[in-house]
């Protein structure tokens, strides 16, 4: 009876003892994960690199050759469509601050269980994939492959309630570099890597801007609530009629959308306006002697939700 | 493997290989009628597509032709000023206000609030180019008529032969039928309203999306 009671014991121990080192294993693969992920948003914004990228958003596809330099804290990018009618597009980011990169906080644990996961190939670079995973239906799964040695993201997957791919960047070629356009590569191996200096210009961000409380955005407007793990702030107006289209952005810190809001004229669309293109949902309603557009890489439902919850004082 | 999967393979092989054949030009018209119609009701088959049009871009793309296009912002300014709606916009960069005194000569411009940006010189390659690209994002837009029924979980979508881009097709299942009527039908938006929603996809690109390189990348391939 007593040796009964003692294995008992031993088995109730043995249980507590792997449930711990499961939930200790899965809090560090957590920290491991977004650790890999806050390096990428760096990493994306300071190493130059060029490749080639296949881009697939629905079921269409597209090949673009993507450069990006970094030349005394200046960003140039520039994206080249390879098929179709081969258009293209380029942009500056003069001083780019290093706290404008979006950072990645174990509080967004709440909406999202970060999983480190296998080892992979992408454009013959060895990278770990990371999956971010919703815990509620208002955002997209999104699937990260990462080459930890420069944390370069190489394939990108943004994954629908169907579970199917709504969009996908993969690079099929790339060659990465640092700012003095010496390989990322080479430079490690020599215990040698440059920091890239970056000029902070904190006007340049919004996302500097204070985050609005709820349920009063303190300008005639309210949000009566908001999914779980979104928050809320002013952007720069719209630069149209004057500046009266006012742009808030709700963000989760990985899945963001876009509110405007604009006196209602005979300029607005007379009809409510939905569009869906791959990832992004663009939907727009009437409210009173306004129209209130959201714009986002999220699901439907949920631009639906927060158009739904947003209304004159 | 099932019967059903038994059944089929000759057929499939036979298509994957006519299809392989239409990307290389060696069909003749016959197949590629059968091809063609078999792709409008064949996923898998489009699927295969997609595949063997990325590895073709792959196979063609050489870093000669890329490094050969040295002069990129002409090219853009060039295909940018090809396309109307655009030029507008870069041209008044009160679009709307335009567009009014365009109706109305009445109208004047309004002066800017104190807390609207005006484009810096950094952002305004961005947003131009956002603009441009936003445009096949807008191209399609769902109506709702305020007159008109509401949508039903079983509304119809874009009929595909009136459709640029598969991936707009637009499912009315998702509009809340208390909040937004509609008509059963969509039509393409007046250029107006494709004026001024490509300003806030345009905004949205600039100030809300998160990983460096993807609203590049989504600015471009909504340009086509």
């Amino acid at each position: 009876m007593r040796i009964k009671s003692m294995s008992r014991l031993n088995l109730n121990a043995g249980v507590l003892l792997v449930s711990l080192l499961t939930m200790t294993s899965s809090v560090f693969a957590d920290e491991a994960a977004i650790t890999l992920l806050n390096r990428m948003n760096q990493s994306l914004h300071e190493l130059s690199y060029k490749g080639t990228l296949a881009y697939v958003r629905g079921e269409v596809l597209s090949t673009l050759r993507i450069e990006h330099t970094v030349v005394n804290g200046v960003e140039n990018e520039t994206v080249v469509r390879l098929n179709e009618k081969g258009s293209k597009v380029s942009r500056e980011l003069k001083g780019f601050s290093l706290a404008s990169i979006p950072r990645i906080s174990p509080e967004m644990g709440k909406v999202y269980s970060f999983d480190l996961g296998r080892t992979n190939r992408v454009a013959n670079l060895p990278c770990v994939i990371v999956t971010a995973r919703p815990k509620d239906r208002e955002r997209y799964l999104q699937k990260y492959c990462i080459n930890k040695e420069t944390g370069m993201l190489l394939d990108y997957v943004l994954v629908g309630k169907s579970h199917k791919p709504v969009e996908r960047f993969m690079f099929t070629t790339i060659n990465i570099a640092s700012a003095s356009g010496k390989s990322k590569i080479e430079q490690a191996t020599s215990g040698k890597v440059k920091t890239t200096v970056v000029i902070a210009d904190a006007k340049n961000s919004s996302r500097n801007a204070k985050q609005l409380k709820l349920p009063d955005l303190g300008d005639g407007w309210v949000v009566d609530s908001l999914p779980k793990g979104y928050a809320i702030r002013r952007a720069p107006n719209v630069h149209d009629k004057g500046g009266k289209t006012k742009h808030y952005i709700v963000s989760d810190g990985l899945s963001s959308l876009s509110v405007f809001v604009s006196p209602y004229s005979k300029d607005e669309p007379a009809n409510n306006v939905v569009v869906n293109s791959g990832a992004l949902n663009v939907l727009s309603q009437r409210k009173n002697d306004f129209v209130v557009t959201v714009v986002g890489e999220v699901p439907e439902s949920t631009l639906k939700n927060i158009l739904n919850n947003i209304r004159r004082k | 493997m099932d019967k059903k999967n038994n059944t089929k393979p000759s057929a499939h092989v036979s298509l994957t290989e006519h299809l392989s054949a239409l990307l290389d030009n060696e069909t003749g018209s016959f197949e590629q009628r059968r091809v063609l119609d078999e792709l409008a009701s064949n996923s898998e088959l489009r699927q295969k597509l997609s595949s063997y049009a990325l590895i073709g871009e792959v196979m063609r793309t050489t870093e000669t032709t890329l490094t050969a296009d040295s002069s990129f912002l002409a090219g853009i300014h060039d295909r940018l000023e090809a396309e109307d709606e655009y030029h507008q916009v870069q041209v008044n960069t009160d679009v709307v206000g335009s567009a009014n005194s365009a109706n109305n000569s009445g109208n004047k411009k309004q002066p800017a609030n104190d807390d609207s940006w005006s484009f810096s010189s950094w952002l305004r390659p961005v947003g131009g180019l956002a603009l441009a690209a936003s445009v096949a994002a807008v191209a399609f837009l769902g109506f709702q008529s305020p007159q008109q029924k509401s949508f039903q979980q079983n509304s119809p979508q874009l009929n595909g032969s009136n459709m640029l881009d598969a991936g707009m097709a637009k499912t009315a299942e998702t509009v809340p039928a208390s909040q937004i009527v509609a008509t059963n039908e969509f039509k393409q938006a007046d250029a107006r309203t494709r004026m001024l929603l490509k300003r806030y996809v345009d905004s949205h690109m600039q100030y809300a999306s998160n990983t460096s390189f993807v609203p590049s990348v989504r600015v471009i391939a909504y340009a086509n």
